[in-house]
């Protein structure tokens, strides 16, 4: 009777203290290694078609937005996509002169500088609300008084990237024919490097306004207006061709007609179509060069433009 | 005495109780703070894993892996607890790592072969680490791990131990104090009765405890007290019994011997009697032959009247002796005790002078006659005053008291000697029969007993107070109606 005591006592306490030490430790040691630095594993994969995005919007949604239609061309081409991304539309422009992405989606203005400069050429574009058109939006805060881009003169404003078509070339081309610089019409701006940044800047009136992406104000408009909702257009530009996806000069023809027929067939399957209205975007199709002419122009005004007033 | 005391039992139990609890308290604290860290520092980790994910994320997909790296860098800097941090792509390499230069290829291994949830505990050189890894958007980018260390929580547990255990040792101090004191308390009325108990074993049955409480000790006490009066009781009424009985028993052994006695006096009584008579008659037809020859003869007739008055007082003893044997003695008249002093110390009053002894009588007040047998009851005077003349061998003073003590309705007659006294041993037996302090040949050992027995016949009492050198004072007290005294 008194052994029975004392072993239930000794194997609740056993049990008791145990506890703690039931889990199991992985031995290993952290002090030797292979040697081998980190390898920055996402450059020179081989297998891989690697297809750059132009930062319109913020790395992260650019990916999550786009990882479904990678994926499906990946699917159509029988080979998988890499995404790349950078900061800046000059970083990715970088990429289709050096030759290390096979095609981008870029801003229209990277196409017109790119085109002029290394030869990129047009693949494809999407068509959105119907036509391969967009536009540049004035944007200012819902409350403010504010109802003309005159109106903005002395304020606060946000371009995108220097290199952006409606984010930056088409407000400093305004304020070209109206002779003025951004230095001269703005108190103070500033460069998002994407559209979503900017509209955002308005909403939480970091600055008085802003130029942005019309595709990617009436996209967040529609899916999430959170920010759009603070705002309002107040300015439109003439439309523009749209950004569109572009190929290095030194491509593979065998690899451009590939891609171009995968991009051209998506709408035309089922679940492409799905990818496609979940981006706006009705379909790819085959654009011409002239429609990037009106920016040309604007660029070339803008480059050779020396106010006559004093600054 | 005992091999385990009742104090140290209830001192061990304590201990063992405390030592339990303590036992018990320390483990299960030990286990809900380790586990409440333990919690803690996977969410620490994982909020860090999170916050490098927020920024690492953007900078994964921009490829900016030198950006990338000051990240991961800057998480281990600011924080101790953290022991490495590094990244994997989704398609298994690294991005960035915290480790110096060298990557250790077999924690890529290790988590990869990991248990699905994300916290993997390894064992490393540099102590416990608990690997918790976090995915990057959704995984689709790869996973961030951060290594955080177990010693934080262990130096936590740690002090809590030492405290816990510190705190249970201040409370089996005071638990010993206190069992000590209880075990005190308790086993002290014990103790009592198991010393009364001994005594009573002993043979000291009066044992009496005090009850202080009124609790179970308390009940105890009292009946242990009940049981030892009760014990006390019976054991008086044993010796009383006894005594009774050994009473009864000696009394019949005396009778027993006073019948041998009777019919052995009788016997030699007769026997002598019938050649006493001869003698007596031999003596008489000499007396009247010498008459006759000597009609106013000289001497002749004088002497052979005292041989003649000798052999009466033989015959008058051999009578007594038949008398004696003849019990119970009823033959008793009024008499006056005074007279029969008078004429016994008459008869004896060549003797105290031949003896050089001086007697005194005392006469408190006047005797009222009693009924007695006055041949015997002088008897008894003259066998208490030869007994004391014995003790005076060279002279001294009888003193003879006398008196009515009315309370009693008896009269008292002391006979006092200034002689050699009896001893306390003998002062116990002297009314023994055969028993004897004189020499051989002078004392039969049957005068007291006779004595004795004689002032019992009337209803009387005989009692003897003596010291040696200081003579003796024989007492008898003597009903007046005859009625038995009491003592």
């Amino acid at each position: 009777m008194r052994t029975a005591g004392i072993s239930f006592i000794l194997a609740l306490l056993i049990s008791v203290t145990g506890c703690g030490q039931s889990e199991d430790a992985v031995k290993i040691s952290l002090l030797t290694g292979s040697g081998k630095t980190a390898e920055y594993a996402r450059t020179g994969n081989n297998e891989k078609i690697r297809i750059a995005i132009g930062a319109m919007i913020s790395p992260r949604k650019t990916f999550v937005l786009y990882e479904n239609l990678f994926n499906f061309i990946g699917k159509e081409l029988g080979q998988p996509i890499e995404l790349i991304q950078r900061n800046t539309y000059t970083e990715v422009n970088y990429l289709l002169k050096e030759n290390k992405v096979d095609a981008a989606f870029i801003c229209s203005l990277p196409y017109v500088e790119g085109s002029k400069d290394f030869g990129i050429e047009l693949l494809v574009a999407p068509v959105c609300f119907g036509k391969p058109e967009y536009f540049s939006y004035i944007i200012v805060h819902k409350n403010s008084p504010i109802d003309s881009f005159e109106g903005l003169r002395g304020k606060t404003f946000a371009f995108t990237d220097t290199m952006s078509n409606t984010g930056a070339l088409f407000p400093i081309y305004s304020l070209a024919r109206m002779d003025e610089t951004p230095m001269s019409f703005f108190r103070e701006y500033i460069y998002t490097y994407s559209h979503d940044n900017s509209i955002k800047s308005v909403a939480d009136r970091i600055v008085d306004g802003a130029a942005v992406d019309s595709l990617i104000w009436e996209y967040e408009n529609r899916n999430n207006p959170v920010y759009t909702s603070s705002t309002k257009i107040i300015c439109k530009s003439e439309p523009f061709g749209i950004p569109p996806v572009v190929v290095p000069a030194g491509i593979d023809p065998v690899l451009k007609e590939k891609l171009k027929t995968v991009f051209l067939g998506i709408h035309e399957k089922e679940e492409g179509r799905k990818i496609l209205s979940m981006l706006m975007i009705d379909k790819f199709v085959e654009i011409d060069d002239s429609r990037y002419d009106s920016i040309r122009t604007m660029y070339d005004f803008t480059a050779s433009f020396k106010p006559r007033k004093k600054q | 005495m005992l091999k385990y005391g009742l104090r140290i039992k209830i001192i061990a139990c304590f201990f063992g109780l405390i030592l339990l609890m303590g036992i018990l308290i320390t483990a299960m604290v030990r286990q809900k703070i380790s586990t409440a860290l333990r919690e803690q520092y996977i969410n620490k980790g994982k909020n860090l894993a999170v916050s490098i994910n927020a920024q690492g994320e953007h900078l994964i997909l921009v490829d900016d892996m030198i950006a990338l790296q000051g990240l991961v860098d800057e998480i281990k800097l600011k924080d101790n607890d953290v022991s490495y941090a590094f990244l994997v792509g989704n398609d298994g390499k690294v991005l960035a790592h915290t480790f110096d230069r060298k990557f250790p290829d077999k924690l890529l291994a290790v988590c990869a072969a990991g248990p699905d949830n994300n916290v993997i505990l390894l064992d490393t050189e540099l102590g416990m680490i608990r690997d918790i890894s976090v995915p990057i958007l959704n995984g689709k980018l790869g996973i961030t791990h951060i290594g955080i260390s177990e010693h934080g929580i262990q130096v936590a547990i740690s002090s809590v131990t030492f405290i816990i255990i510190a705190i249970v040792l201040a409370v089996m101090i005071a638990g010993a104090i206190t069992a000590f004191s209880i075990g005190t308390l308790i086993t002290r009325p014990l103790r009592q009765l198991t010393t009364a108990a001994q005594e009573i074993s002993m043979g000291d049955f009066n044992q009496q405890i005090s009850i202080k409480s009124k609790d179970e000790v308390g009940t105890l006490t009292a009946a242990f007290n009940r049981m030892s009066k009760s014990l006390e009781e019976q054991r008086e009424k044993i010796i009383a019994l006894g005594n009774e009985q050994s009473q009864l028993q000696a009394q019949m052994f005396q009778q027993e011997k006073m019948s041998v006695i009777g019919q052995l006096s009788a016997t030699i009584a007769h026997e002598l009697n019938t050649p006493l008579n001869t003698i007596l008659l031999q003596a008489q037809l000499l007396k009247e032959e010498l008459e006759e020859k000597s009609p106013k003869g000289e001497n002749g007739p004088g002497d052979i009247k005292m041989l003649e008055t000798e052999i009466a007082r033989c015959k008058l003893i051999v009578q007594n002796l038949l008398d004696f044997s003849r019990q119970p003695f009823n033959e008793k008249e009024p008499a006056d005790m005074e007279l029969l002093l008078e004429k016994t110390l008459q008869i004896m009053k060549n003797e105290f002078a031949l003896r050089k002894i001086i007697v005194s009588r005392v006469i408190v007040n006047k005797l009222p006659e009693i009924s007695a047998n006055v041949n015997h009851l002088q008897q008894v005077f003259l066998n208490l005053l030869n007994n004391a003349m014995d003790a005076m061998p060279d002279g001294g003073n009888i003193t003879i008291t006398s008196g009515y003590i009315e309370d009693d309705n008896a009269i008292q007659i002391a006979i006092k000697d200034t002689g050699t006294g009896i001893t306390k041993e003998d002062l116990k037996r002297i009314f023994d029969y055969f028993f004897t302090t004189k020499e051989p040949g002078k004392g039969t050992g049957l005068g007291l007993p006779i004595c004795k027995q004689i002032v019992n016949d009337h209803g009387g009492t005989i009692d003897v107070q003596s010291e040696p050198d200081k003579g003796s004072i024989f007492i008898i007290k003597l009903p007046v109606n005859g009625e038995r005294l009491n003592g």
